[in-house]
Formats: C-alpha cells, structure tokens, sequence
C-alpha cells in the first residue's frame, strides 16, 4: 500500500512518522526546505519537496500509483486542491483531507471531496468524550471511514500489565499505533511488554472501542 | 623502527560504485586496504527508482547497465589481485542504500566517489555523498578525480 | 471593520473576491459600466486602490468562507470573479460560488498553468496570465520581420 501526505506540518510529521512504523510505503511532501532538510534527517528518504498543489510535484510523487492521498496541510484551499487533484485527475482510490474550518466541512462534501478529517470536531469529540472522565479516550473518528483513534491509559490492576501485545486478545482490525511510557514514545511490536502508566494510543473500528477498552483495562473499570 | 600506520585495520568494506571516472581510483583503494588489512570487501551499484514505481519494479536497462559496470569493475579489481563480491541494489535513494548495506555486513568503512556536477547553475556534489556523511556510523571515505579548475571558480 | 454602504438597496451584480492592482481595477470599471460591485478582501489597506468615486461596497473578510460571501452579496449575483494573488483561494472560492450559490457566470484567475488547465477541464472558467503574458512577449518578438522562422518579405 502506497500513502502520500501532503504537508509537513505537527499532522503530516505525526502521520507519516506512524505510518511508516507501521510499515507502510508513504512519501511526505513539503513545500518548505528548512522543514524538508529536518524531516529527511529523521525519516531518511520519504519526504519529497515541493508543493503539492502542484501537478508537476504529484506526478513526481508517483500519486498516479498510490492507494491513499491525504492533504494535512493548515490551509483548507490547499487541502481541497490537492484533494481535488488527487480525487479527478490521478484517480486515487482513496483521498482525505484535513479540514481546519469546521465550516468548510459541507463545502468539501458539497465539492466531492469525500473523505475529510476535521482537526476542531475531533477536539471538540474529545471535550464530549473526556465528559465524565473514562480510561478510554476517543481521539479521533476518520469520517465514512468508520474507524476511531483512541487513547487508554493502563492502571496498575488491568489486566495486560506485563503482557506481551501480541497476547493480548484484541477485537478484530485493532492496531497498536504507540505506547507512550514515561513520556517517551515506545514504538510498538508484538513482543512489547505493557506496563502500569502506559499510555497507549490504537487505531480501532468505532464498535469495537468498548471491546478494545475490555481488552486493555478490564471488565471492572469504571 | 618505521612507526605504525594510524590507519585502523578494516574487516569489511562496502565500495560504492556507479560507472563514473572515479571508479578505478577506489576500486585500487580497496584492493589497497584488502592486501594490507585482510579485508572482506562488497562492491555495490545501486539503482535509484523513482517514486513513480515501486521499489522492487523490474527495470530491466538500469539492472543492465548495473551489471556491465559491475562486470568492468571486477575486471579492474582482478588486475589489482583484489577479490570481491558484486551486486546491484535497487533502492529509492542510492545513500540510503548504501548505509543500510554497511550495516547489514557490518561494515567498518564505506567508500564511495563524489562527482562535481552542476545544479541550477551551481556546483554540487550531489546528495549522495551528505546523506552517507550523515547517516553511516562506520568510516568512511570520499575519493574524487583530480579537477582541473576550481568548482567554486567555474 | 467598517463597510461602505450602498445608497439604496439594489442587489449586487459582480461579487469581485481580492482587490489588488488587478481585482480593484476591475472593480473600478465595472462600477464604471454602471453594475453593483462587491468587493471582498481579507486586508482593509487593499481597499485604499479603489477611487473615492467608487459607488459599490466592500467586504472585509476571507472569499473561502460562506457567510462572508453570503454576507457580499452572492446570492442573486450574476458573476463572480476571483483574483486574489493564490491560486487556491481563487480556485475555492470559484467552486463555492459556482456550486454552493450556483452564480451563473463564475471566472477564477490561476496563475500555474497547469492547475488552470485540470481546473478548466472540470468545468470551471480560469484565466491564467502566465500562459496570456508569455503568449503576448512570444507573439511580439517572433512576428518581427528579423526573427528566427519569419519570411524576410522583400
């Protein structure tokens, strides 16, 4: 599976730095050198530069063969643009986009974009979500695509504690994205022990974020 | 009593070739470091694919022109007495792949040309030869055919 | 922020989005020809370009956003014309106009080409003044009698 990001921002840096532990193929594209030159040293040779509003850059981008497109970038135009691009004349499958405007979230949809992410209803799902105060915590809902970012933060009486991830039995399509312990990020495998005070952030379907509550905290949490 | 070489002994050594002038001036260098230190040596021409195909597209020219280098360079190499192995790699970026080889062989030195060229009308050595300074952990060496005016210069 | 009001209560008849050196010249001679301008610009000095004589409103704000356009006018107008100095804005903006408030004559200036094109391919009216501008110099210098290609005449 190929994915393009376009946009080097917090978004686009998080996203490819995820997906390419998840072992996906992905190119992150970046208009801005000084951002380019620091992303590359990090990631090696997945970010392209250039602007990805641009035909010339997407079609060096090889956005004509990737899987999935996503425009990340802070400036809806640009988003719908590339999105635009993507979607009419390099027939990507599947396109989304970020939507910094919650207001524009019926314009992308009145204009075909069809799959948006919008950064203000996720914290605002967040606010809704954090209300009372549950150990799971709903990060993020990818529109139509049915799927939710969530964040649980594991006790010292859940069950998994000093369990290897890839014994834990977790409802189907679930993916450990990161473990965060002790205020650093602890890239995820199967032979990843949980600890108490782990944070752990996973990539579920939206039914089945109360199974992968169970899975992680147990029956009895509150 | 002559004093000892400063230069360590090197047990692996990855060559990084690409058809270019240099190439003879490293491949003696090799055969140098491997009568002297007892070297392992691996001799790489990476094929850089472009994003618009998938890593492991076939490219039937570039892997052709891979092995006629590598099959001139190991003919240069037997003249030197230098044994070797020979490979293409197929890689989106040629630095990359060739740090990533050091580190599968367990390298302790990596060499490789640096090429004066011309961008948007400056001179360049490239990203090649940056990205190996930057990322290879083990030694390396950069070699470079003598100029004849100064790059800065032109 | 402060709007310059019409004198009566007739509808707007161009909703023109940036009033640079371009889009309040426009505005100017379209108000000029006797129609009801709206002009909307997110930067309130821009608006200093247009004549005291200027008779139609001002809008301060974003073209990309709904409210402000609604707020200019658009319902009813019969074009809209995008020409901030972003390609993007002006592409968006266009879009909203002509498939949100269904403008009848909706035209977008687009500075690359080739984004002009694919845009003109899915049905929206560009004008790109880098292909007009390098078409006019080109015109100019090869239909002199010296150039490379043109009959010498006699």
């Amino acid at each position: 599976m190929y994915i393009v990001v376009v946009g080097g921002g917090k978004v686009g840096y998080y996203l490819t730095k995820t997906l390419v532990t998840e072992g996906y193929e992905v190119l992150l594209i970046e208009k801005d050198a000084a951002k380019v030159q620091t992303w590359s040293e990090r990631f090696g040779a997945v970010v392209l530069h250039g602007d990805g509003c641009e035909v010339a850059v997407l079609e060096k981008a090889g956005v004509a063969r990737a899987d999935v497109l996503i425009a990340t970038t802070g400036h809806d135009e640009d988003n719908l643009v590339v999105a635009q691009l993507g979607q009419n004349l390099f027939k990507v499958p599947k396109v989304i986009a970020r939507i910094n405007n919650p207001k524009n979230e019926d314009i992308f949809r009145r204009l075909g974009v069809m799959f948006t992410v919008s950064q203000t209803n996720i914290i605002l799902n967040r606010i809704e979500e954090e209300i009372p105060h549950r150990p799971l915590i709903h990060l993020s809902t990818l529109r139509h695509a049915d799927l939710a970012i969530v964040e649980v933060d594991i006790e010292d009486d859940a069950p998994v504690v000093g369990q290897e991830i890839r014994a834990v039995r977790f409802p189907p399509d679930t993916i450990v994205a990161a473990v965060v312990r002790e205020n650093t990020l602890v890239m995820p495998r199967g032979e990843t022990r949980f600890a108490s005070g782990d944070r752990v952030i996973a990539l579920t379907r939206r039914a089945h974020e109360e199974k992968l509550r169970d899975a992680l905290v147990g029956d009895a949490a509150p | 009593m002559p004093q000892q070489s400063q230069i360590r002994l090197h047990r692996q050594l990855v060559v990084a070739i690409n058809g270019g002038a240099v190439d003879p001036i490293i491949l003696d260098l090799a055969a140098t470091i491997s009568k002297r230190d007892r070297t392992q040596v691996a001799v790489v021409y990476v094929v850089e694919v472009s994003q618009q195909l998938p890593v492991d597209a076939d490219l039937p020219n570039e892997l052709d022109r891979g092995e006629r280098v590598l099959i001139a360079a190991e003919r240069t190499a037997r003249d030197r007495g230098l044994r070797a192995t020979y490979d293409v790699l197929q890689a989106r970026s040629v630095g990359a792949a060739i740090v990533d080889e050091a580190v599968q062989r367990g390298a302790d030195l990596i060499v490789l040309g640096a090429e004066l060229r011309e961008k948007y009308g400056e001179p360049t050595y490239g990203s090649t030869v940056p990205y190996v300074l930057m990322h290879a952990m083990c030694e390396v060496w950069i070699c470079r055919v003598p100029l004849t005016v100064p790059p800065m210069a032109r | 922020m402060q709007e310059i009001r019409p004198r009566n209560n007739r509808q707007t008849d161009v909703v023109i989005l940036g009033c640079g050196r371009v889009g309040s010249r426009l505005a100017t001679m379209m108000d000029g020809d006797g129609f009801d301008v709206t002009v909307i610009d997110t930067d309130s000095y821009a608006f200093r370009r247009l004549p005291e004589t200027f008779r139609g409103r001002t809008i301060l704000g974003t073209g990309i956003d709904e409210d402000v356009l609604r707020r200019a006018g658009i319902e009813g107008a019969r074009t809209f014309i995008a020409v901030t100095n972003d390609d993007n804005p002006n592409i968006m903006a266009a879009q909203i106009a002509q498939t949100v408030f269904r403008v009848p004559e909706v035209l977008a200036r687009v500075y690359d080409v080739e984004r002009a094109n694919v845009y003109a391919q899915l049905g929206l009216k560009t004008i790109c003044p880098t292909a007009t501008i390098a078409q006019l110099f080109h015109e100019q210098v090869t239909q002199r009698p010296h150039a490379p290609g043109a009959s010498s005449g006699s």
